[in-house]
């Protein structure tokens, strides 16, 4: 069968190959479309794919194209549809919640009218504390073009200036959206100053990536069948609740002042970027420590001071700035927390729901309602 | 293993196997390195540096058990000694180099090591005391193997061992201990069959580098296939030379294990069943999509390992044997395990099968042939299941395919004089050919169920959904 093969010449045409089609790859950089078995061959996942070490029904596609490719949001819009986006961290992702308990299955189900649309909402929350990742996603988001955008942010939300890998996998969506809005991001200079090599845009180069796709394509099979895209945690897994005594937040303690260090104008750029699509920001709920342990710190995230501090700022930036604001930062006992920082069980995604709603209903049936002293 | 040491071990295997002197020393020193270089990190973090130490020390036993005095030698042996104790020396030297990244750095003090040449001078002395060894010695070493391999495939009584011994000590031991001993299980089944053969006068002694390269030889160190001692070492002393032909096909079988192990295997892996997936699972049709995904898995990954294994012997001028044929192509479960790990399927009919079914015909209570048949079959196959693993699944799994052997040997007997005439036709024939492939297919897929699930009631669980009684 071999008899007229010459090893030598066979490797040669090999390699020459290989090379080949690694330089295609970055000519043509295939990576640019988005095709996905998601929405066509299997239902589109009810959230944005994130990876969990050991958890084998996830994987982590940082690229926010492929990531919306495999989303419900994806599919074609549905007649009578009132679009709604949630933007936001881990909270709004549903860590330690199953695909259909997030806030966005749990609102679905309520089948709330808006006007005479059904309102769906997509939760397009990301585990990565981060406006400017927000930002990143809010942009992608607007392609999609949603009714209302409805935004969750907290304190580790505005601080954070760390190019994190979302930033870094979508690094020129990242740096458009920082220049258009002229935001100061502290680690933005890492995110112009490394392109990519040669080498990392060959077949080689996006190995790790191609995978990754691959894996969350071959996924769907799994999210089909299953129904299921996370494990969950069970009951004694769920974190202990003690909140400490440390009054430090991110080494920094009182009195340091953090009205600086909040990135309110992505949030103002969001307000921009969405144009006359409505954009509700919600300061998220977060546990509160019985007042007996909660002396020094709020939860396990917050101490008081830098907490009390970001609540002011931000209130005061949303009454002059005019946006949709909404505060519920205490909005939901702490027993419906799964730990003592900002992840809800699934019948507190329902309170928030609730607490949520009036706000709904105003901006589809318009009553200014919105004041600081909301809900 | 991952990509990057496979090529390593490639381009090792390509010199090694280009040496003219010399050849079966550095082969000796190579493997021996491999084993220590592959073992995962263990729990309790010495054995990381004891196990593939115990390899080396087994060998070397099984070795000194069934040599003859002429293999025995200083000038043959002391140089393959000074290789494998260099190397032992080297590994347990890394406390001071600290290379993490390819050997444990827990190791023990270089004076301990000092205890494992005296070990074998007075093993070795013992033995030489005797002209030939008396065979309850063999089968003592054989019954030891045994045990040994039956204590390391069960965690729970590794466990409470370990406690024991932790408390003597005057310490603790936290959780259960699970031991992941590379390559043991190929291991302790080649030295099984040098002692079993040397006791039945069958094996021809030969000298340490060569009995020592034979059982830990690296391409088929961690996944097989077995090969046998006169056979390797044929090859090993002399080596087949490698025709420009040869290199075509050693390059196919190497890439194509890549691609099997690396690609198909890896990513069937996401999809393949397992019990997180089990437990989601309600609709039949998807229940027997995610099953298949295992089975298709569960090949791709073997026979992938085994077609680097082959690939990398033929570099080294070693043609080990074939260790899969198509398995999920046979229309039967006979033809079946005739081509599914087909070295370890002969090791048990060489050792397991064969005198089983001698000893029962050969009994004083004579059995009725057709009880015979099904005795022999399920103990062999619950054998073989146990070599995987010492749990009730395993077992399971054993007289899954022990009964289902004999269903269908049964059944072949029956159809010889009762195959209907449209059966007899080409086409006939091929539509009951591809009927036995399916069933055989579907049968050996339901058995992995014991494979993957950890209990028999996530198996029952499994199947109930499978067939749609729930």
């Amino acid at each position: 069968m071999n008899a007229k093969i010459n090893p030598s010449r066979l490797l040669i045409k090999a390699l020459c190959l290989f090379v080949l089609f690694n330089f295609l790859y970055v000519l043509v950089e295939p990576h640019g479309a988005k095709i996905s078995g998601y929405n066509a061959l299997f239902p589109g996942r009810t959230r944005l794919p994130f990876g969990i070490y050991g958890d084998p029904y996830t994987v982590t596609v940082d690229d926010v194209d492929d990531m919306f490719a495999s989303h419900l949001i994806a599919a074609p819009r549905q007649s009578e549809e009132f679009r709604v986006a949630l933007i936001g961290d881990s909270s709004v992702w549903g860590e330690g919640l199953g695909a259909y308990e997030v806030i966005s299955e749990q609102w679905n189900g309520m089948n709330i009218l808006c006007g005479n649309r059904t309102v769906r909402t997509y939760n397009l929350g990301y585990p990565h504390p981060s406006v400017v990742k927000d930002l990143v996603i809010l942009d992608k988001a607007l392609e999609h073009e949603p009714d209302l955008v409805i935004w969750f942010v907290t304190l580790n939300t505005l601080i954070s200036q760390r190019a994190n890998p979302f930033l870094v996998a979508n690094r020129g969506r990242t740096v458009d959206v920082l220049n258009e809005y002229h935001i100061s991001f502290k680690q933005g200079k890492n995110l112009t100053e490394t392109e990519p090599t040669l080498f990392e845009r060959t077949l080689i180069g996006q190995r790790s990536n191609l995978a990754r796709r691959i894996k969350l394509e071959m996924l769907g099979f799994v999210w089909s069948a299953t129904g299921a895209d996370t494990n969950t945690l069970s009951e004694d897994e769920i974190a202990d609740l003690d909140v400490g005594e440390n009054p430090r937040y991110r080494g920094m303690e009182p009195p340091q002042e953090l009205q600086d260090m909040l990135l309110l104008r992505a949030l103002s750029a969001g307000n921009e970027m969405a144009g006359s699509v409505p954009v509700l920001i919600v300061n998220e709920p977060m546990y509160i420590a019985l007042p007996a342990d909660a002396l020094v710190r709020y939860n396990a995230g917050y101490p008081r001071w830098a907490y009390d501090q970001y609540r002011e700022v931000l209130a005061d930036r949303a009454q002059s700035a005019g946006w949709k604001y909404l505060d519920l930062w205490n909005a939901i006992p702490p027993a419906y927390f799964l730990d003592a920082s900002l992840h809800l069980g699934a019948d507190g995604e329902r309170l928030l729901i609730e607490a949520l709603n009036p706000a709904l209903q105003s901006i589809c049936y318009p009553n200014p309602i919105f004041d600081e002293d909301s809900p | 293993m991952s990509v990057s040491q496979l090529f390593i071990l490639a381009a090792l295997a390509f010199l090694i196997g280009q040496l003219k002197t010399g050849r079966s020393l550095v082969l000796l020193g190579v493997s021996a390195f491999f084993i220590y270089w592959l073992q995962p990190v263990q729990d309790q973090i010495t054995l990381t540096f004891w196990l593939p130490t115990a390899t080396l020390m087994l060998t070397v036993l099984g070795w000194l058990l069934t040599s003859t005095e002429g293999a025995r030698g200083w000038k043959q042996t002391l140089p393959a000694a000074m290789v494998l104790l260099s190397v032992i020396l080297f590994v347990d030297l890394n406390r001071y180099f600290q290379m993490d990244s390819m050997f444990i750095a827990t190791t023990p003090r270089p004076q301990w090591l000092a205890g494992i040449p005296a070990f074998f001078i007075i093993v070795a002395l013992v033995l030489a005391r005797w002209k030939e060894l008396p065979p309850v010695l063999f089968s003592l070493a054989g019954f030891g193997l045994i045990s040994l391999f039956a204590l390391v495939k069960m965690p729970y009584v590794l466990t409470i061992l370990f406690d024991a011994v932790a408390s003597l000590r005057g310490k603790e031991m936290s959780g259960s201990l699970t031991l992941s001993w590379l390559g043991f299980s190929y291991v302790a089944f080649r030295i099984l069959h040098t002692v079993l053969d040397r006791r039945a006068g069958r094996l021809s002694p030969v000298q340490l580098a060569e009995y020592v390269n034979y059982v830990i030889f690296f391409p088929s160190f961690a996944a097989g296939p077995i090969d046998r001692l006169e056979r390797f070492v044929r090859d090993l002393n002399d080596p087949a030379a490698i025709e420009r032909d040869d290199w075509v096909e050693i390059g196919r079988r190497f890439f194509l294990g890549l691609f099997k192990k690396f690609v198909v295997a890896d990513a069937l892996s996401w999809i393949a069943l397992n019990q997180d997936f089990a437990q989601q699972v309600d609709s039949a049709a998807w229940m027997w999509f995610l099953l298949y995904c295992y089975s298709l898995r569960i090949y791709f990954d073997f026979s992938g390992y085994t077609d680097i294994a082959i690939g990398l012997g033929r570099l080294l001028g070693v043609r080990l044997p074939e260790n899969f044929a198509s398995p999920y192509l046979k229309p039967n479960l006979t033809q079946f395990w005739n081509s599914w790990h087909m070295t370890l399927t002969q090791w048990f009919r060489n050792y397991v099968f064969y005198p089983l079914s001698r000893a029962l015909r050969s009994g004083e209570a004579r059995l009725p042939v057709t009880l015979m048949i099904l005795v022999a079959q399920t103990s062999t196959m619950v054998l073989i299941g146990l070599w995987h693993g010492v749990t009730a699944g395993f077992v399971l799994w054993g007289l899954w395919h022990g009964t289902g052997l004999f269903v269908q040997n049964r059944w072949s007997d029956y159809m010889k004089d009762h195959t209907p005439a449209w059966g007899r036709s080409q086409v006939g024939n091929r539509v009951l050919n591809a009927a036995g492939v399916f069933l055989t297919f579907n049968f050996v897929s339901l058995g992995w169920l014991f494979f993957t699930l950890p209990t028999p009631e996530s198996v029952w669980n499994v199947m109930a959904v499978l067939f749609g009684v729930v």
